[in-house]
């Protein structure tokens, strides 16, 4: 007798303040984008089904959290759990580039993952529809830093103008479900474990 | 713990049965006699007697026991073989039904039943969800294996069925049911489901009973499984594995000891033990206590076939054996009861909760009323109302005085236990599962004294006390889980002994993860000892020797439960601490709190709730230290890889314990890491620097790669770190910098110099601009050029000298090398696009240059027309043009220059005056006086020259370029009476040309406007030409009246259609008004109301 767990995927959106993290999230799963910038406090989550190569469904779990940072310690409590890690920058915004490690290792801590090494992490460069010459973070430093941090994978997106989202979503789907699916293999299921007994009918009252 | 007091004594010598309407808060009472007693519930939880039915029922005495329904508002009372239906407001008889197989017992069931869920392998999810409320009256037979079903659905009578049981000698126990299954009817000898929603006329056997070999769940069993097999490889020295498996196997129904349990056995009557099952429902889960396999089953809803999960129930069964009943009383605390004692317990463990009996008198029944308020009906035909209190040291404890006349036993005196300890840990842990189960009370606040004021904050003092105890109970639990490694140490590898390990220690970090136990006391007791003996260093207390530290060897707790669980509680506190620490920093008086949430309940803490009793103060600093110095330790014994992201992030580690450590183990990246985190970054390069030489002093480092590795690398990793420091370090930068260049080869340097300094060159701040091009400059000029260049142009703030440095630097260039073109072209663009610079400085100092004699005389020229950029930003250009034309010769680039200033201006009168048409400055062709005047200057210089050379060529040059930007007229006034016409025909047959267009478009002009106003006029005489007769005939159409033919009145003329009406004034304007309101009718009749519509509707 075996049960498997639902395949849920967990993924945690990090990235500094004002880069796009609620937006990529809204574009993906609802298809929608909002000009207004509200921040977000804590942490937020939505739910979008997902077909990975044609023939695995999932429920991806979306956690939008506070880029700032005196929200910040509300969201780090959703960390656990988590199957994939996507770090966002503002490819106009230098600075929101140069935390991308640090987004990392302070992941890293606080979901306290089971192989560090190996724990899938997106990188995502947003606002590429900005102008050229508002562009301050190449994509050459993008891929240097991929590169220096295990090959992860990059994209460049837009949630503004819908460029790469999806694309990037199912990479983040994909990893999410190879850890989901290594976790899975680490967790040992109760009922292997267990024997199948007979209830005796009432005794009767001789005590022989 | 619950303590009873008695409310009231309602004494009735001929009462059969009684029942108690929630609905209505009456108790209904029958007597002997066939009367009904109504008593109707007052405030304080007591009965008045409210009125008498008389004679009600028929054969009385043989009445066996009333069952109510609060949503349909029916009682029955039950015969031998009959049940009568009585409305439950009027006590109205409204039905019978008589069965002569006999009732043997009844229930009433209330269940929401999801009809969504199906019990076959598909789940059908086209169709939502939608809960039906089943209400199902259930009888059983005495003299068949049978039961029948009255069923109504949604409050409305649905059917009526009749079910077997699949044997003969079956009788049923207990019914309850489950959202999901429907009924769970258990029986002496089986268990059934029985789904509402189907149409299945037979009952549905639950078969699959599932036993885990180790409950993951249950840290007590877990560590009573490894207390056997310590018991075992102490006893046996020379243990094989396979016969301590055998006897740890939890399978094994007999091996399942009896844990604490009573030593001494009384020998009870069968009639009086608990041998019936009992299924109950907590809202949670469906359970059924199973006390003859001593089995507790948990109801498996989600899966496909219904099963049950059995935990062992022993030590329930025999703590509570001398109880045949079963009541489920509230939350998760069931109440027992026989013919002498009541007794309130958990279901898990039946600890003891509160247990008395009666003076004077045995139990008959027992029932619960609602709440906290139970009803015993004594065989005395009483019936007492007894109320339930928490009794508790902290809460205030003002029972009433009829207390007295209940026995009440104190819950210590039931266990009977081998040691004191054992004692000590059973009380701990009774509490622990009672405050557990009493805050997951909804209505815990009814238990409470003074219940109304403060329940919040009683719920608080008990979450807190809870918190306590569920951290002293897990230590507790720990020091024994150590004692029994201890013993069989030599099997650790044994993975039975690693699983329950396992278990127990990760039940052990959830339970202080979820109430956030004290740091100090967790790493004292439960970490390695070289980790908890850093408690007192990092805190600097001296008050430990009372508390027993932590014998636990380095390593030898299991790597999954320190990643799973030790870690976790390390971050989870760390944060805890960091965010209070945060609140601290914010909050005026320096007391932040933080919410710790218990039971969906906000409970605010400071600092103290993470510090130990008796405690000296501690920083949050320290605390905050102590976590991540541990966090360090642990990360580092157990999972290495994380020691880097630890020192790459914010952190309080300890500065010596890290320093060893990862000196000790050759993390040297890790270390600088630190170093950089800490802001430390001097002593992180000289730590390099004094690392080449320790690694260079080892005896074996050639032996070593990494150490020769490093040794080899260190002026890079100095260069890398010198790199990353910010700016605004830049002393340290050239210091070190300084060490690099020393020691490194010539051919290396350059390139030293463009990593740390040319690389981020615009970044510098405006102080240190200078220093660094000096710093540069001294090891490579050629550097130095290029670093001023990058700061002239890209820095945001500059400061004025780098555009001085850089400007004698070309001039140096321009003067000293014969092969200077590359220095003139970059110096001509930097004075023409640079627009940071001050022309006047620069000016200056080009002049000077050129004063002083330092230019070559064949340059002298090409020098000349670097002048004029700063000049023409300085706004002279009579100067510039002076140059130009008069030292330079140069016609060609004066006339570029005049038109560069045109444009210029232009442009900035396009942007700035768009709107200012009549500027003064403007001369009519869109040029603004200063370059008209610049033009002027230019051509009264070009006329100067011809009245000297007689030269033509450049007057006319300039009227066709720029004839067009001056005025005619000026221009042929200025020009000498002695320049041909012939020379100047083409600029006069350009100028008349213009006049000539221009003229052409006034005239045009001036036609359009014509016939505008031609037409207008026509207008005008049409409206003149219309007339109308006022003869003596015609009347005012409005008063009927002529006009006097002598009339100077005024009159008013309408046109209504095509028709001329003219009126007296005063007329007039009554017309004008009616007509007004007939305009208005109209619209509004076009506007049609709803109400309108409605009329003319009905009208149709």
């Amino acid at each position: 007798m075996s049960t498997r767990k639902k395949q849920i995927l967990k993924v945690i959106i990090l990235g500094d303040s004002g880069v796009g993290k609620t937006s990529l999230m809204h574009r993906y799963v609802n298809d929608k984008y909002s000009q207004q910038y509200k921040a977000t406090i804590g942490a937020d989550f939505l739910t979008k089904e997902v077909a990975i190569d044609n023939d695995t469904t999932a429920t991806m779990q979306v956690w939008d959290t506070a880029g700032q940072e005196r929200f910040q310690s509300l969201g780090v409590a959703f960390y656990r759990g988590a199957d994939c890690c996507v770090l966002v920058y503002d490819v106009t915004n230098p600075k929101s580039f140069e935390n991308i490690k640090s987004w990392r290792d302070e992941f890293l801590i606080h979901a306290n993952v089971s192989s560090p090494e190996t724990f899938p992490f997106v990188i995502l460069g947003n606002k590429v529809d900005t102008k050229d010459s508002k562009k301050s973070v190449t994509l050459k430093a993008a891929q240097e830093l991929s590169k220096s941090l295990g090959n992860i994978p990059l994209f460049q997106t837009s949630a503004k103008n819908s460029i790469n989202v999806d694309s990037a979503f199912e990479e983040i789907a994909r990893g999410a479900l190879e850890q989901n699916k290594a976790d899975a293999d680490a967790y040992e299921d109760d009922f292997n474990d267990a024997i199948n007994i007979q209830l005796d009918g009432e005794p009767s009252s001789c005590a022989c | 713990m619950f303590k009873p007091s008695l409310i009231q004594t309602i004494s009735s010598p001929e009462t059969t049965s009684h029942i108690f309407i929630n609905n209505s808060n009456k108790l209904i009472i029958s007597k002997k006699n066939g009367d009904i007693d109504i008593y109707s519930k007052q405030s304080h939880h007591s009965f008045k007697f409210s009125q008498t039915y008389s004679k009600l029922l028929q054969n009385p005495t043989l009445l066996q026991q009333w069952y109510h329904s609060n949503e349909l508002s029916i009682i029955i009372a039950r015969y031998d073989n009959s049940l009568y239906f009585f409305n439950s407001t009027n006590l109205q008889l409204f039905d019978t039904i008589h069965d002569k197989r006999g009732i043997q017992n009844c229930w009433f069931i209330n269940c929401n039943h999801s009809s969504s869920i199906t019990h076959s392998p598909i789940v059908s999810s086209s169709s939502p969800p939608s809960d039906d409320q089943f209400i199902v009256f259930i009888y059983s037979m005495k003299l068949k294996a049978r039961l029948r079903l009255i069923i109504w659905q949604n409050n409305s009578y649905k059917k009526m069925i009749e079910l077997s049981l699949s044997n003969n000698k079956e009788k049923i126990i207990s019914i309850d049911h489950s959202s999901q299954l429907g009924l769970i009817i258990v029986t002496n000898i089986s268990i059934y489901y029985y789904s509402l929603t189907d149409n299945n006329t037979t009952l549905t056997k639950i078969n699959t009973i599932w036993k885990k070999k180790i409950d993951s769940t249950d840290m007590i069993q877990s560590l009573q499984n490894l207390q056997d097999l310590t018991n075992v490889a102490s006893n046996t020295t020379t243990l094989d594995n396979q016969s301590y498996l055998s006897i740890g196997r939890l399978s094994k129904k007999s091996s399942i000891t009896n844990f604490w349990q009573r030593r001494h056995r009384i020998t009870i009557p069968m009639a009086n033990q608990l041998t019936s099952r009992f299924v109950f429902s907590n809202g949670n889960d469906v359970m059924v206590i199973d006390p003859i396999s001593k089995n507790l089953l948990f109801l498996n809803h989600d899966v496909t076939l219904p099963s049950f999960t059995a935990k062992s129930h022993s030590q329930f069964v025999e703590r509570n054996k001398d109880f045949n009943s079963i009541k489920l009383c509230f939350g998760n605390f069931l109440l027992l009861y026989n013919s002498q004692f009541i007794k309130i317990v958990d279901y898990k463990y039946g600890f003891n909760y509160g247990k008395f009996k009666l003076n004077n008198s045995n139990i008959k029944s027992v029932s619960i009323l609602s709440n906290n308020l139970i009803a015993i009906y004594t065989e005395n035909n009483d019936i007492q109302i007894i109320e339930l209190k928490l009794v508790d040291c902290i809460m205030t404890n003002d029972l009433t005085s009829d207390e007295l006349s209940i026995d009440y036993e104190e819950e210590e005196e039931e266990e009977d236990n081998d040691n004191d300890d054992d004692e000590e840990f059973i009380k701990l842990w009774k509490k622990v599962i009672f405050y557990t189960e009493f805050l997951n009370l909804s209505n815990y606040h009814l238990f409470l004294h003074n219940n109304n004021n403060n329940s919040s904050t009683s719920f608080e003092i008990c979450a807190i006390k809870l918190r306590d105890l569920t951290v002293l109970w897990c230590l507790n639990i720990f020091d024994k889980l150590q004692s029994c490694l201890n013993v069989i140490h030599n099997q650790d590898s044994d993975p039975q002994i690693i699983q329950l390990q396992n278990i127990i220690l990760s039940l052990i970090f959830e339970n202080f993860i979820k109430f956030w136990a004290p740091p100090q006391l967790v790493i004292l007791r439960t970490f390695p000892f070289n980790i908890s003996n850093l408690v007192k260093f990092l805190t600097n207390q001296n008050f430990f020797t009372h508390i027993k530290i932590s014998k636990i060897s380095n390593q030898s707790l299991p790597l999954e439960t320190v990643q799973k669980w030790i870690i976790p509680y390390l971050t989870d506190t760390r944060r805890h601490l960091k965010t209070l620490l945060q609140k601290d920093k914010s909050s005026r008086n320096g007391d932040g709190v933080i919410i710790w949430n218990y039971n969906s309940h906000s409970i605010e803490q400071s600092k103290d709730f993470f510090m130990m009793d008796d405690h000296d103060d501690v920083s949050l600093e320290n605390l905050l230290k102590l976590i991540d110095t541990t966090l360090f330790l642990m990360y580092l014994n157990y999972i290495p890889s994380m020691v880097s992201t630890l020192m790459r992030v914010e952190n309080s580690c300890d500065f010596k314990i890290v320093y060893d450590q990862l000196f000790e183990r050759k993390m040297f990246k890790e270390l600088l890491d630190f170093y950089y985190q800490h802001g430390e970054h001097e002593q992180a390069l000289k730590f390099l620097i004094g690392l080449k030489s320790h690694l260079n002093d080892q005896d074996n480092y050639s032996s070593s790669n990494l150490q020769f590795q490093w040794s080899q690398n260190i002026q890079y990793l100095i260069l890398n770190y010198l790199k990353q420091l910010p700016l605004s370090l830049l002393d340290i930068i050239i210091n070190y910098a300084n060490w690099l260049m020393e020691n490194v080869k010539d051919d290396a340097k350059s390139n030293i110099l463009k990593e740390i300094f040319l690389l981020r060159a615009e970044n510098f701040s405006y102080q240190d601009q200078l220093k660094v091009y000096q710093y540069i400059d001294k090891f490579n000029s050629k550097l130095s050029l290029n670093f001023l260049e990058i700061v002239g142009a890209e820095s945001k703030i500059i400061n004025p000298n780098i555009h001085i440095k850089l400007i004698e630097r070309y001039l140096f260039d321009f003067n000293n090398n014969d092969n200077n073109s590359m220095t003139k072209l970059k110096l001509n663009s930097f004075l023409r696009t640079n627009n940071k610079y001050n022309p006047e400085t620069i000016l200056k100092i080009l002049q000077n240059y050129l004063n002083e004699g330092k230019i070559p005389k064949d340059q002298e020229n090409s020098f000349k027309y670097l002048l004029i950029s700063p000049l023409q930003r300085l706004g002279k250009h009579e100067t510039s043009l002076d140059i130009l034309y008069d030292q330079l010769n140069d016609f060609k680039t004066c006339s570029n220059y005049c038109l560069q200033i045109l444009n210029s201006n232009s442009n900035s009168n396009n942007d700035n005056n768009d709107d200012d048409d009549d500027d003064d400055d403007d001369d009519g062709n869109g040029n603004d006086k200063n370059s008209q005047n610049v033009l002027l200057y230019f051509f009264q210089k070009i006329i100067d020259s011809y009245l000297l050379n007689n030269i033509t060529t450049e007057i006319i040059f300039f009227l066709q370029i720029h004839g067009k930007n001056i005025d005619t007229i000026t221009l042929l006034e200025l020009i000498p009476k002695n320049f041909k016409l012939f020379d100047l025909s083409l600029t006069l047959f350009n100028s008349i040309n213009k006049t000539s267009f221009q003229k052409d478009y006034s005239k045009l002009k001036q036609n359009l406007l014509q016939l505008e106003l031609i037409n207008i006029s026509n207008d005008i005489n049409q409206l003149s030409a219309s007339y109308s007769i006022l003869d003596e005939t015609y009347s005012c159409p409005v008063c009927r009246k002529n006009f006097p033919i002598y009339t100077t009145g005024t009159i008013l003329w309408f046109k209504i259609g095509h028709r001329n009406v003219a009126t007296h004034y005063n007329c007039g304007k009554v017309l004008q008004n009616r007509i007004n309101e007939k305009k208005k009718l109209t619209t509004h009749q076009n506007l049609k109301t709803i109400q309108s519509l409605r009329n003319q509707d009905n009208t149709a």
